[in-house]
């Protein structure tokens, strides 16, 4: 069983706004995200955002949970790709999954684990997030379902035209 | 009082020295500002989290580098996620050394590789003894408004 680390009470809301899929519908309970000192302010996403960050750095996900989880959105970790695909594979349902190429030497990579999670159905955005790769290294991620690849790390402007993205395709 | 305005004003001087010395960059403020009431030691956290990993990763990189053959693409895996890891603390001067160890591996430098290493190592011991002195002052200091501080 994969051990999920993160602040979700599990893949079904407690409360009313279940959509019978496993995603919260319910408002968000953020206010916004105001970034300290530049003036830039984000406002509260509509609805209540789930994500998975597959990485095996703990200093990576750890930041990167947090970077989601001030824009309210419940942000599950798992440190390998087995992990991972055995997530999906349990039926957990997220609208966003942030994962690395390089996890744990010699176990699955990140590609291979997006390739299964995609063979799996799952049509939420993928966005691979790494240090600086080649071009091929690129390809070959969008070539097993990725729909974006940033570069490490991330900051609140490069994650919030997809949060913006998948709020606004939720009714 | 005197002495938390001594503290503070020291802890406000080594935070610039890390940046004014080239060892951390804009992503160190990022961490910084994820700082708040609900998470009051985030930046050392982060960072004692970013401590754990690179021992993993550098006595991986050492034993892949005692290998003959090199395995260089192994030894890329490896620094590309030292390198990911370093990019997420803002760890300037190491993650510049990382690059070069990549380019390394890319051209097939065993040499290279070892020298760049040495290098990394270098610069990750003087930026671990840095922020371990200013975390230190810090929490002696305790907390200050986001006033105090200066970029």
């Amino acid at each position: 069983m994969a051990v999920v680390k993160g602040n979700s009470q599990g893949s079904q809301a407690n409360g009313a706004g279940g959509n019978g899929n496993g995603r919260s519908t319910w408002p968000s309970r953020g206010k916004g995200y105001s970034v300290p000192g530049s003036g830039v302010t984000f406002p509260p996403l509509r609805n209540r955002l789930k994500a998975l960050v597959v990485d095996d750095m703990s200093a990576c996900y750890r930041y990167e949970r947090a970077i989601l989880q001030s824009f309210g959105v419940e942000t599950d970790v798992a440190e390998t790709g087995e992990e991972a695909v055995e997530i999906f594979a349990n039926g957990a349902y997220y609208d966003l999954v942030l994962i690395e190429k390089y996890l744990t030497i010699y176990a699955m990579t990140g590609v291979e684990a997006t390739r299964r999670i995609r063979g799996m159905g799952f049509q939420g955005k993928m966005l691979a997030v790494t240090a600086f790769t080649s071009q091929s290294d690129r390809f070959e991620f969008f070539d097993a379902g990725i729909d974006a690849y940033l570069i490490k790390p991330i900051t609140h402007e490069m994650i919030w035209p997809y949060l913006l993205q998948i709020d606004n395709q939720i009714a | 009082m005197e002495k938390k305005q001594q503290l503070h004003r020291q802890v406000v001087m080594m935070r610039q020295s890390l940046f004014d010395q080239g060892y951390v960059d804009d992503q160190f403020v990022q961490l910084e500002e994820l700082q708040d009431d609900t998470n009051p030691n985030f930046v050392e956290e982060i960072v004692t989290l970013y401590y754990r990993d690179s021992a993993r990763l550098i006595s991986s990189i050492e034993q892949a580098l005692e290998r003959s053959p090199l395995d260089f693409d192994k030894l890329d895996n490896l620094m590309h996620q030292f390198r990911g890891s370093s990019s997420s603390i803002g760890a300037r001067k190491v993650k510049a050394e990382c690059t070069q160890f990549g380019e390394h591996c890319v051209g097939g430098n065993g040499e290279g590789c070892m020298r760049s290493f040495q290098r990394m190592k270098r610069e990750y011991s003087a930026l671990r003894k840095k922020l371990e002195a200013y975390f230190q002052v810090a929490r002696q200091a305790g907390p200050m408004d986001t006033a105090s501080r200066s970029n």
